[in-house]
């Protein structure tokens, strides 16, 4: 029972690490959390599921979700934040607020409100390993998002054009002088980032449904594992997404179903109270 | 001369608006839109709420209609378990939310930015998990019926006409004791805290009690708006406090103005009588209503007020070239 | 016994020694300077003084009283104001609404006082007004009073800081590189207004300042840091002439 909970806590732990790495990459190039990801990540998953419904096979369904969502990804950032990010801070975040609303009501009339089946990638029956069960979704999940994880560390560590991202969210005029277009940067991090929420999404929804109501709860806790991680920190993303999993799951197991959903906030409370700079991060003292 | 006369005018519009706003039920043809005007009235003071706090003060807030529930709750429970009518089911509301603006704040006076946001946000969505899920007290999704009607003095309220009235009461002195506020020595501390903390600090302004009573203020407002409301519609539900409500509430200070005081007003029409107007799009109305509003920030980051008041300066310096110059003088 | 004494205040960041048990004096109505090489560690004694930084060991008293463990507003209650070294106003705010926010801490209206005793409210606020105007009005200011503080020039913004200091009524006015930018005719206007200041207000003044000309133009008593240690004090002559100080700045030089 321990260990079931303990795997599932994982499984969904390593989908809000996915979802949390987006979130810390736009961090990183904007300073703020976009408020829009997790309506992104939603008509992502809908988009997938309605080329489905209609006969594009299931693989095919996946691919073309994910490229949609990061053109939304794109768009957010040509026509949006582009826009705003000189008036103010508040503005930019307004602004993504605005488009979440936007897209969430969008959802709510193109796909209605009700929650709506997701096929599973995984098949369902369960495999035997050792005495133990374990079910291809759960290790299925688990094995995608590390590698995609890792995939990005060895983009933004090792592959020229993950370092001049890194460079332009780090520190933008330096990467300027270095001859990096930065705003090109930035506009693949917000491509990738869409993307991963695509993928996070469409491991999310057999278990959650898809439903135009997702994109609140499931946003925050992308929000709520980046920051306890550490945000701007990929293994920061990673670990904290696994932690709020494990600690939702066996909450839900020893406390109450019901507040499943309030204990990633609980947890989000409790960091930003006590290290807002998150687990993997340093404190940095404020400098008049 | 030229001030006795500027006076006089302002003197004559005052009454002139006075006037309409005392007749304006009268003039409106029916219930449903009587309905909608009183809505207007919640939220300019929902709207005024939070141009207290993120306006004035800088502190963003994704949550308030959490406290906009918490007060509709409070007035439901209190008048349905208890029988409290009117005057102190208000007055208990107002405290209730108050506490919890208290409770928000201890965590949010650490953060800023969009943690700040995302605290106020999660704040938000805990409420709103709480109201669905305490069903013993909340009654869950399902909400609670049989809010009695407002009295107090021996009078009753039965008319959406006479809430206007009620609503009205509110309405006025809430944007009064805004106003008084922020040109007050209270008010300079919020702006100097928005403006600058370490800088307001060194005016000898302890910025952390000032963003306590900001957040309390805030939500004090927030459960005003939440009691009339209650008292008004008979029922409340989960349905009405989500974060779709807070964006609303933010929208109807930032639409307007933030940091202006007439803002929440203009942003209380423009936010309610848009998606009635938008009414035959059918169901696509709140996504249109979401893009007009998400082009309204993006070519007017200010708000609508400041760029037609600058507008309008243009306009009357055109006209009158003598007043414009005697100005600076 | 002296306005302000620092004894022995060190501040550490991070293992790393920024200020290191530096001594300094403010007498009453003194107009005192703090000078030394870039990263010196002027700013972080400011920073200590007002209570921005905690102070790491030592002691920081004023009045006769120890402030260390104070917060910064109850600092400026105690009768210190400062400057900061770039412009830190309340940019959309008018330049007389900044200086009223300087007498925030001389003032008590609070924020049901609107309600209750709105006639008590009025008179500070007009009382407050008419305050803020005279330091304007001092300052060469009262011309530009309803603009947007963002929207006036540089000059006028760096005497808007000062003149939003002075509302607080110091004892001691901290100002962190008042010259920066100004050409030398400013300065010599600078020198001029800071002394009356000081006849004005009766009060202390601390310059952080890089500008030579107005240092030893102004300063009466002149400390100088480098890398975080106080390597000379005297008029400013005695500076001058010290083997120490030469070789700081010198040594920068090259």
């Amino acid at each position: 029972m321990l260990i079931q909970q303990l795997l599932n806590g994982l499984t969904n732990g390593s989908i809000y690490a996915l979802m949390a790495v987006g979130v810390t990459m736009v961090y990183k190039a904007l300073g703020m959390l976009n408020f829009a990801h997790g309506d992104i990540l939603m008509v992502g998953t809908f988009i997938c599921l309605t080329l489905y419904s209609v006969g594009v096979p299931f693989a095919l369904a996946i691919i073309l979700s994910i490229v949609s969502a990061s053109i939304l990804g794109f768009a957010l950032e040509r026509f949006v934040i582009r826009r705003v990010e000189f008036s103010s801070f508040v503005n930019l975040l307004i602004a993504t607020v605005g488009v979440s609303y936007v897209l969430r009501n969008l959802a709510m009339v193109v796909w209605g409100t009700s929650p709506q089946l997701f096929p599973n990638i995984f098949s369902p029956t369960p495999w035997i390993i050792g005495g133990f069960m374990i079910s291809p979704r759960t290790l299925g999940t688990i094995i995608i998002s590390l590698v995609i994880i890792f995939l990005l560390h060895l983009f933004f560590t090792k592959v020229k054009l993950g370092k001049c991202m890194q460079l332009a969210c780090s520190d933008p005029e330096g990467a300027a002088m270095m001859g990096i277009n930065v705003s090109h940067m930035r506009f693949l991090t917000f491509g990738i980032s869409a993307a991963l929420a695509c993928i996070a999404g469409i491991l999310i929804a057999p278990l959650s449904y898809a439903r135009a109501d997702m994109s609140a709860i499931v946003g925050m806790k992308a929000f709520a594992a980046a920051i306890l991680g550490g945000i701007g920190n990929l293994w920061g993303a990673l670990l904290g997404g696994v932690i709020l999993g494990v600690v939702e799951a066996l909450g839900a197991t020893y406390i109450s179903t019901a507040y499943k959903d309030a204990f990633s906030f609980i947890i989000l409370f409790v960091v930003l109270y006590v290290k807002p700079t998150g687990l993997l991060n340093k404190r940095v003292e404020n400098k008049l | 001369m030229k001030k006795s006369n500027s006076k006089g005018t302002k003197i004559i519009v005052i009454l002139v608006a006075a006037a309409i706003l005392l007749v304006l039920p009268f003039l409106l043809p029916n219930d449903y839109i009587t309905q909608i005007v009183n809505m207007i009235g919640i939220y300019i003071i929902l709207g005024t709420s939070i141009n207290i706090l993120t306006g004035y003060t800088g502190q963003l807030s994704l949550g308030q209609a959490a406290f906009f529930g918490i007060g509709a709750y409070a007035t439901a429970l209190l008048n349905t378990r208890l029988g409290l009518s009117f005057i102190p089911c208000l007055l208990i509301a107002m405290v209730i939310t108050g506490v919890f603006g208290l409770i928000l704040a201890v965590p949010a006076l650490k953060v800023k930015g969009s943690y700040l946001a995302l605290l106020t946000m999660g704040f938000g969505e805990v409420i709103r998990i709480i109201m669905v899920n305490w069903k013993e007290v909340t009654n869950g999704t399902a909400g609670i019926l049989g809010i009695e009607d407002a009295s107090f003095f021996g009078l009753v309220l039965g008319t959406l006409k006479q809430y206007y009235y009620l609503i009205l009461i509110f309405v006025v002195a809430g944007i009064l004791y805004q106003r008084a506020l922020v040109k007050s020595r209270t008010g300079r501390a919020l702006v100097a805290i928005r403006e600058d903390v370490d800088a307001a600090e060194l005016c000898g302004i302890n910025v952390t009690t000032y963003k306590i009573r900001a957040f309390v203020l805030s939500a004090v407002y927030c459960g005003i708006a939440g009691t009339l409301y209650a008292m008004m519609i008979h029922y409340v539900s989960p349905d009405t406090f989500v974060s779709n409500t807070s964006s609303v509430i933010l929208w109807t200070a930032i639409v307007g103005g933030f940091g202006t005081v007439v803002g929440p007003v203009i942003g209380g029409v423009v936010m309610q009588v848009l998606p009635e107007v938008l009414r035959f799009l059918g169901s696509w109305r709140l996504v249109i209503y979401g893009l007009i509003l998400l082009i309204v920030i993006l070519c007017f980051p200010g708000g609508i007020f400041p760029y037609a008041e600058r507008g309008f300066n243009r306009i009357r310096r055109k006209i009158r070239p003598e007043s414009a110059s005697a100005r600076k003088e | 016994m002296a306005l302000l004494e620092l004894r022995n205040v060190s501040k550490v960041f991070g293992g790393l020694k920024a200020v290191d048990s530096v001594d300094l004096k403010v007498e009453d109505e003194q107009i005192a300077a703090l000078i030394g090489p870039n990263g010196a560690g002027k700013t972080t004694v400011f920073n200590m003084i007002t209570g921005a930084y905690k102070v790491s060991t030592g002691d920081i008293t004023f009045n006769g009283e120890n402030i260390c463990k104070y917060k910064p507003h109850i600092i400026v209650e105690k009768g210190i104001a400062r400057t900061f070294q770039n412009i830190r106003l309340f940019k959309k705010a008018t330049v007389l609404e900044n200086v009223m926010t300087g007498f925030h801490c001389k003032t008590k209206t609070g924020m049901l006082n609107i309600i209750y005793n709105p006639m008590m409210t009025r008179r500070e606020e007009q009382e407050v007004q008419e305050k803020s105007m005279e330091i304007l009005k001092f300052l060469g200011l009262d011309g530009v009073a309803d603009l947007q503080a963002a929207n006036i020039p540089y000059g006028h913004q760096r005497l808007l800081e000062i003149g939003r200091a002075l509302a607080t009524s110091p004892k001691l006015l901290l100002l962190d590189e008042p010259a920066a930018g100004m050409n030398s005719a400013e300065k010599q206007e600078l020198i001029k207004t800071i002394r009356s200041i000081r006849d004005t207000y009766h009060l202390a003044v601390l310059l952080v300042e890089h500008d030579m000309e107005l240092v030893m133009g102004i300063s009466e008593d002149i400390t100088v840091l480098n890398y975080g240690r106080r390597i000379a004090n005297g008029s400013a002559s005695e500076v001058q002439n010290n083997e120490a100080v030469i070789e700081a700045y010198l040594g920068r030089k090259e």
